[in-house]
C-alpha cells in the first residue's frame, strides 16, 4: 500500500485490483538502460521475440555523438526517476540521484549548445545568432532525420546538412 | 505549456527503406492503441484527478507518450523516405500513398483514421485507472506482435524500447491506483464518485 498505516480497516479484497508498489532496488547504468527501456531491472520484463538483443556499447566516431549519446541516456533516466517519484514522493535515494542527474543534464545541455546547436530555448543563453547570422534555433537538422546522433549507428544518408 | 526538446527520446536510425513496416508501425501512430490516443487520454483525464499526484503522473506520462509518437513517426518517416512508385506497388503501401503521399497521418495498421473515441475519459478515477491500465497492456500487445514479425534491426531496438515503456506506466498506473485507493474507504470503494460526488470525498 502506498502509506501501510492509514488504512486500519478489515479491507474489501473483493472486487478492486492491487498492484504492489516498487520498491527501490538496483539500478541500471545509463547505457543500458536507454536500451532496455527501463532505469529498473526490475521493471525490465522482455518478450521472448526480442529477449535476444544486446545492449552492447557502441564506440563513438565524434564527440559530438557521444554528448548527444549522453545527453539521451541521462535525460532518459531523469524521465524514468520522474515518474517513480510521481509515486514514491517520499523516497530519498530517488530524490537525491534526481537532483544530481538534473544538474548533469543540464550541463550537458548548455555544453551542446556552446559547442553545436541548442536542443531547448532555455539552453540557447544569449546566443541567438550563429556564425552565418542566422536564428539558431534553426540550425539543427531535425530529429527525424536521425539528427547527429548515437554513436555507431550515425548514417549520413539522414544528416542532410 | 510544453517546451520542444530538439532530440527524439530515444534515436530512430533506419537505413533501408521497408514501406511495409512503415505500414505495420504506424497504428502506434494512429491506431486504437497507439501513441497519439495514450497521450490525449492521459492529457484529458487528469484535470478531474482527485489525488493531486495521480494529475501530475497523468502529465508525465501524457506528456512522454508524445515523445513515443515522435518516434514512430520518425520511424514511419524514415522507412518511406526517398520511395520510388515500384516500391509503393510492390509493398501494399499503396493504398495509404495514394491518399497521402509519403505525409504522416494518424490512422491505424488496417487503415482506420484516428478515433477520438479511443480517448476514453469517463470522469471517474478508478474506472479511468483501469482504463489506463488497459491502455497500456494494450499497446504492449500491439508491440509484441510488431516485434515477432518485422526483423530489421534498425526498427526493432526503438520498438524493444517503447515496448518496455508501457509495462513501467502499467506499473505506475496501478500504484497511481493505490494511491487514490489510499483516498478512499476501503470498506466499500465504490459508494461513490471521487470526481464528481465532492461533497462525499474529503481528502
Amino acid at each position: 500500500m502506498y502509506k501501510e498505516d492509514r488504512c486500519n480497516c478489515q479491507c474489501q479484497k473483493y472486487a478492486m485490483a492491487q498492484i504492489p508498489m516498487q520498491q527501490w532496488g538496483e539500478l541500471y547504468d545509463w547505457y543500458t538502460a536507454l536500451c532496455e527501456g527501463t532505469i529498473f531491472p526490475d521493471l525490465d520484463l522482455e518478450f521472448w521475440a526480442s529477449a535476444n538483443m544486446p545492449c552492447t556499447p557502441k564506440n563513438c566516431t565524434s564527440k559530438q555523438e557521444a554528448l548527444m549519446t549522453e545527453i539521451n541516456q541521462i535525460s532518459f533516466a531523469v524521465n524514468d526517476l520522474t515518474l517513480y517519484l510521481d509515486t514514491h514522493p517520499v523516497c530519498m535515494q530517488g530524490m537525491e540521484l534526481f537532483s544530481k542527474l538534473q544538474e548533469r543534464r543540464h550541463d550537458l545541455l548548455k555544453e551542446y549548445a556552446r559547442l553545436y546547436y541548442p536542443l531547448t530555448i532555455d539552453s540557447m543563453s544569449g546566443r541567438a545568432v550563429d556564425a552565418s547570422g542566422e536564428f539558431s534555433w534553426g540550425d539543427c537538422p531535425a530529429p527525424w532525420e536521425g539528427g547527429t546522433c548515437v554513436c555507431g549507428t550515425m548514417r549520413n544518408a539522414y544528416n542532410f546538412r | 505549456m510544453w517546451n520542444y526538446e530538439k532530440r527524439l527520446q530515444f534515436p530512430v536510425k533506419i537505413s533501408k527503406c521497408n514501406p511495409k513496416i512503415a505500414q505495420q508501425i504506424i497504428s502506434q501512430y494512429g491506431g486504437p492503441d497507439g501513441e497519439m490516443s495514450a497521450s490525449m487520454r492521459y492529457l484529458a483525464q487528469r484535470y478531474t484527478m482527485p489525488v493531486k499526484r495521480v494529475g501530475g503522473l497523468l502529465t508525465d506520462i501524457g506528456t512522454e507518450e508524445l515523445n513515443h509518437m515522435e518516434m514512430i513517426c520518425a520511424m514511419v518517416y524514415q522507412l518511406t523516405k526517398n520511395l520510388t512508385p515500384e516500391q509503393v506497388k510492390a509493398s501494399g503501401f499503396d493504398a495509404y500513398y495514394i491518399d497521402h503521399t509519403t505525409g504522416l497521418w494518424p490512422q491505424a495498421a488496417g487503415g482506420l483514421p484516428q478515433n477520438a473515441i479511443e480517448y476514453q475519459s469517463k470522469g471517474d478515477a478508478l474506472t479511468d485507472l483501469y482504463e489506463d491500465l488497459a491502455a497500456e497492456q494494450k499497446a504492449r500487445t500491439v508491440y509484441d506482435n510488431l516485434l515477432r514479425i518485422i526483423d530489421d534491426p534498425d526498427v526493432r531496438e526503438p520498438l524493444k524500447f517503447l515496448r518496455a515503456r508501457e509495462i513501467v506506466h502499467f506499473q505506475r498506473f496501478g500504484e497511481a491506483l493505490e494511491m487514490t485507493k489510499d483516498s478512499l474507504n476501503c470498506k466499500n470503494y465504490y459508494f461513490f464518485n471521487p470526481e464528481f460526488d465532492k461533497q462525499i470525498f474529503k481528502k
